[in-house]
């Protein structure tokens, strides 16, 4: 009776880690561009929980011989049940081998699992890591745009620069030679009125001293 | 009264407000002025004041702006300046006063008697009633016995406009937004006010029949004055070329109305008003010598090219033709031309000509650029293509033969093969045709040239 209820417990298990898998499959697909990486994500996962499944059952099956048992009634049934005990008790030293060599099949296999699903982890954090730093290189390449951009801005405010000053000093000099122009006119008219001043008190002197 | 008016219209920094309204580059230097501008409906009051003050005389320009009196330095007056607004004072020195001052007009910082005539234009309708008589009391302290004062002065007409008291807030800071006019008066008002500081005064209503279309169109926006819409929407389109010729137009009539001494009914709008101690002259033209404005002094010109290298710029000493706008302060000091400029001038024994020049045209570049081509006596001297901003200067030999053939007048001729106009529509329209500005133009003499060499 027990052995039969571990076996329906088996089945149970298996129908379920299929269902699962079947429902992670349209969920990973609809991720857009990180959708290869979450499918080969959760094949792993289907993998695990089917291989889960079968350790389960290896681990139920493997410490012991199965139980002797028989069809058939009456004298023949007792008859086949006394030669197969006879058997079982004759081959002990051979099925006993099987029976260790199935644990530790099943114990290697439940370490490689668990191996699996610390690398499976690992990946995982790589991954995450590796998109992350995806990200990062995005960013820096296009702070370098920028900054490409920024460059070649400064580079057109210098020029710009340049040539406003360049300007500002051809207004200077024409400025400079306009006022030079300026006080050469203001030098010749004070010279002109000098003279005429100097004329005027030359004829003044001469009426006064005339008179005298 | 004067602050609230200023205040209740938003005005906080009067002389600033002063300053943002009447300086610009506009270049009123004496030695710039155009013979033809004294018909210009601008220069009317101007000319007013040049023809009636004595040459050689001390003027005091109260509230002088930029300084619209400029012009009297051909008459060889000594010209002072007071303003409001330092940077005023500042653009009148620039512009020739031979000294100017930042001052409030209530204290005048010059000595008693120190001036032959006072004058203000545009002034007394900007200062407070409580201040005026303060005013006049300066004005006539600073005067000499027997001294005149003139003034043009903006007025109200109160059967056609309302009074300040009669003004909403809204239309009062309408009102005195527009000019600053915190203090306009009746014509009468003005005379009966003189009348009580000075034995003699004149006055006459001006404007009543001559505005310039600047002026027509403020008036009918600004003030509401009923001119014919028409005529407003009409004068409201011209070109700044046909501006100019309405504005001549108008100024020539206005000074043939002084020539005959022509009395025109009150316009509400500006008066001419003349005060002294002394009997007064004639109201216009009492010491009318414009000489000395429609051509250069023979004597100076001599005296400024006897060195054998002059700057044609100033003085009339060349007449720039209708193909070149005013002179510009850009800076420097410089004249903008429209497609074709023509200057003509004296000068024996030419061997070179300089001069500088830029332009702003836009779009300037390798690929499309201003061609220039320079004639001298209709010969072809120069051709050159401008392809890039800032100042060029250019220095243009004269042909012996040419000059040979001149007679010592040349007539230098500049061809732009494109223009624009900065501003064609809009507020602060500015419709010139310009192509380049040009200053610096020096002529040398061949003996000038030897003489360096030697």
């Amino acid at each position: 009776m027990n052995e039969v209820e571990e076996t329906l417990r088996e089945i149970r298990e298996r129908v379920r880690a299929e269902a699962s898998a079947l429902a992670r499959a349209p969920q990973s697909s609809a991720n857009g561009g990180d959708g290869a990486q979450i499918v080969a994500r959760d094949e792993a996962a289907d993998a695990f929980a089917r291989m889960e499944a079968n350790l389960a059952t290896a681990e139920r099956a493997g410490p012991r011989l199965p139980p002797v048992m028989s069809n058939r009634a009456g004298l023949v049934a007792r008859v086949e049940l006394w030669v197969k005990r006879k058997i079982k008790r004759a081959l002990r030293w051979i099925t006993w081998e099987q029976v260790n060599f199935n644990a530790a099949a099943t114990h290697a296999l439940a370490d490689t699992l668990a191996a699996l699903r610390a690398h499976e982890r690992r990946l995982a954090e790589m991954q995450a890591e590796l998109q992350r730093l995806g990200q990062i290189q995005q960013r820096l390449e296009e702070l370098a745009r920028a900054q490409g951009g920024l460059e070649a801005r400064l580079g057109r405010v210098g020029d710009e620069g340049r040539e406003r000053v360049e300007r500002l000093l051809e207004e200077q000099r024409v400025c400079y030679r306009q006022l030079s122009l300026e006080a050469s006119e203001s030098a010749v008219l004070f010279d002109r009125a000098r003279r005429d001043m100097e004329s005027r008190l030359a004829r003044i002197e001469k009426t006064v001293t005339g008179d005298g | 009264m004067k602050e609230d008016l200023y205040a209740r219209a938003g005005i906080g920094d009067v002389a600033e407000f002063y300053r943002t309204k009447f300086v610009s580059d506009e270049v009123l230097d004496a030695r710039y002025f155009r013979a033809l501008d004294r018909f210009d409906m601008h220069m009317a009051r101007t000319m007013w004041v040049y023809d009636n003050v004595r040459a050689g005389s001390a003027v005091l320009d109260v509230g002088c702006g930029a300084g619209l009196l400029a012009p009297l330095k051909r008459k060889g007056v000594t010209l002072a300046g007071v303003d409001l607004s330092a940077e005023c004072a500042l653009a009148a020195r620039r512009n020739g006063y031979d000294t100017t001052a930042r001052a409030e007009l209530t204290r005048l910082p010059f000595d008693d008697a120190s001036f032959d005539y006072v004058v203000s234009l545009d002034v007394l309708g900007h200062i407070d009633f409580a201040e005026k008589d303060q005013v006049l009391s300066e004005i006539r302290r600073v005067l000499r016995p027997g001294g005149v004062t003139m003034h043009g002065i903006e007025c109200i007409d109160r059967r056609a406009q309302k009074g300040y008291d009669e003004m909403t807030a809204e239309e009062l800071a309408r009102f005195v937004r527009v000019d600053g006019h915190v203090g306009l008066e009746e014509e009468e008002e003005h005379a009966a006010r003189f009348r009580r500081f000075f034995a003699h005064v004149e006055w006459r209503p001006r404007y009543a029949l001559c505005l310039s279309s600047e002026e027509f169109v403020k008036q009918s926006d600004e003030y509401g004055l009923p001119f014919e819409r028409d005529f407003v929407e009409y004068l409201r389109g011209l070109s700044r070329a046909e501006r100019r010729a309405f504005d001549m137009a108008m100024g020539y009539v206005f000074n043939k109305i002084s020539d005959l001494d022509l009395r025109l009914p009150k316009s509400g709008l500006y008066v001419l008003l003349k005060a002294s101690d002394a009997p007064l002259g004639p109201f216009y033209n009492e010491h009318r010598d414009r000489r000395a404005l429609l051509a250069a002094d023979p004597s100076l010109s001599a005296a400024l090219s006897e060195g054998g290298t002059f700057c044609l710029d100033r003085h009339a000493l060349a007449e720039f033709d209708a193909g070149w706008h005013e002179p510009n302060d850009l800076p420097p000091v410089a004249r903008w031309m429209s497609r074709r400029g023509r200057v003509r001038f004296d000068a024996p024994g030419l061997d070179a000509l300089t001069l500088d020049l830029t332009t702003h045209l836009p779009g300037l570049a390798p690929a499309r650029p201003l061609g220039l081509e320079m004639l001298l006596n209709g010969v072809t001297v120069a051709r050159l293509s401008l392809f890039r901003y800032g100042w060029l200067t250019l220095r243009l030999d004269v042909p012996p033969q040419l000059a040979a053939a001149s007679g010592g007048r040349f007539e230098l001729e500049i061809r732009a093969d494109r223009s624009w106009r900065p501003r064609p529509a809009g507020e602060g329209r500015d419709d010139r045709e310009l192509s380049v500005a040009v200053c610096n133009v020096v002529a040398h003499a061949r003996a000038a040239l030897d003489g360096a060499r030697g």
